[in-house]
């Protein structure tokens, strides 16, 4: 089954990355679209569907927390899944996107099955694997 | 926290991203007063909380490449564009800094700003320099216990603080083909095979630490 995945890091070589990870680790149905600020997430979210948000949180212009604020007062958007994909391991920081409405969290650096396995969980049925 | 607690701290962080992202192992410390070998890429990363400070980067460019192909996926030999080596150093430099901060136990949430600095020349030892051709990265760490007003860095990019430590590790990265091999080996297709081998100094100069050169793992 096919999903879209919004990759949302000012790294060009992180989003390369995790684009190059997510494929070969068994999840062929994947497509992706790529924003490098959270501004940049949001009006690609407002133009067209996505599955899955993977973010980033320390970002230029509009970080992932702002990002997560601004997508759980959208009634429509508030319905995507994010998982935060980031170095800051902190256990306060992770208490904080989760309770800001990310579904999951993947620390840097992480191997490709815990993102995979963390798509799996946050997608349920809408991948079938 | 005292200086080899930090070391100890930064040597794991500097080993799990090498391992986990880069698909590179550990080898051993690198000699004392080694700094990489030219040209280098390097990068500094400015963090701002309980402690602030900042971590630079330098890594000669032939160890860039053989980083960058394996977390690109791309092959070694491939031209990368600058960008993209500056790009994945800037990288390595984030996670290095973020699996580190992550061991400190606060509340407090870390801000994080990387800029590349051109060939890494304020990584170079401050005194006693010696050459090593076979070092191949250097990183440091600079730290602050206390937050202070402003960053951990000046609008230039050089080191506010005042209160250095030594980061600590040694690596050397695996070649790869096609998908990411998780543990070290030679890559039997080219059959190379690459040492990182930081150096470790302080910040300031003043005082430099070494390191037995003896790792875990035997240099590849």
């Amino acid at each position: 089954m096919s999903f879209r995945v919004l990759i949302v890091d000012d790294s060009p070589v992180m989003r390369t990355f995790i684009r190059r990870i997510i494929v070969p680790s068994g999840m062929e149905g994947a497509e992706f679209l790529e924003a490098s600020d959270g501004a940049e997430a949001l009006d690609l979210l407002r133009a067209q569907w996505v599955d899955v948000v993977l973010t980033d949180i320390n970002m230029p212009s509009m970080d992932g927390e702002e990002l997560l604020r601004r997508l759980e007062a959208d009634a429509v958007l508030k319905t995507v899944p994010v998982v935060v994909v980031s170095t800051d391991g902190t256990a306060s920081r992770i208490r904080q996107m989760l309770s800001l409405g990310a579904r999951g969290y993947v620390k840097k650096p992480f191997l490709p099955e815990t993102l995979r396995e963390e798509l799996e969980r946050v997608l349920g049925g809408a991948y079938a694997g | 926290m005292p200086d080899n607690e930090w070391n100890e701290m930064l040597a794991a962080a500097t080993g799990e991203v090498l391992e986990t992202m880069f698909f590179t192992d550990l080898c051993g410390p690198a000699p004392a007063g080694a700094s990489p070998v030219e040209p280098r890429v390097a990068a500094r990363l400015c963090f701002e909380g309980t402690p602030s400070g900042a971590l630079t980067l330098s890594v000669s460019e032939q160890a860039v490449r053989a980083l960058a192909a394996n977390f690109l996926g791309s092959e070694e030999n491939d031209p990368l564009p600058a960008t993209q080596l500056g790009g994945v150093v800037c990288e390595l430099a984030n996670m290095i800094c973020g699996s580190l901060l992550s061991q400190v136990k606060t509340e407090e949430h870390f801000k994080f700003a990387a800029r590349l600095i051109g060939n890494g020349d304020e990584s170079k030892p401050r005194t006693g320099a010696v050459r090593n051709s076979s070092t191949l990265a250097a990183c440091r760490l600079c730290r602050r216990e206390k937050t202070h007003a402003g960053r951990g860095c000046h609008s230039n990019g050089s080191c506010r603080s005042s209160m250095p430590a030594s980061p600590a590790r040694l690596s050397a990265p695996t070649p790869r083909t096609g998908m990411p091999r998780p543990t070290a080996a030679p890559d039997r297709r080219t059959g190379k095979s690459w040492s990182l081998r930081p150096a470790y100094h302080r910040c300031l100069g003043s005082q430099r630490k070494t390191h037995s050169s003896t790792g875990s793992r035997p240099a590849l």
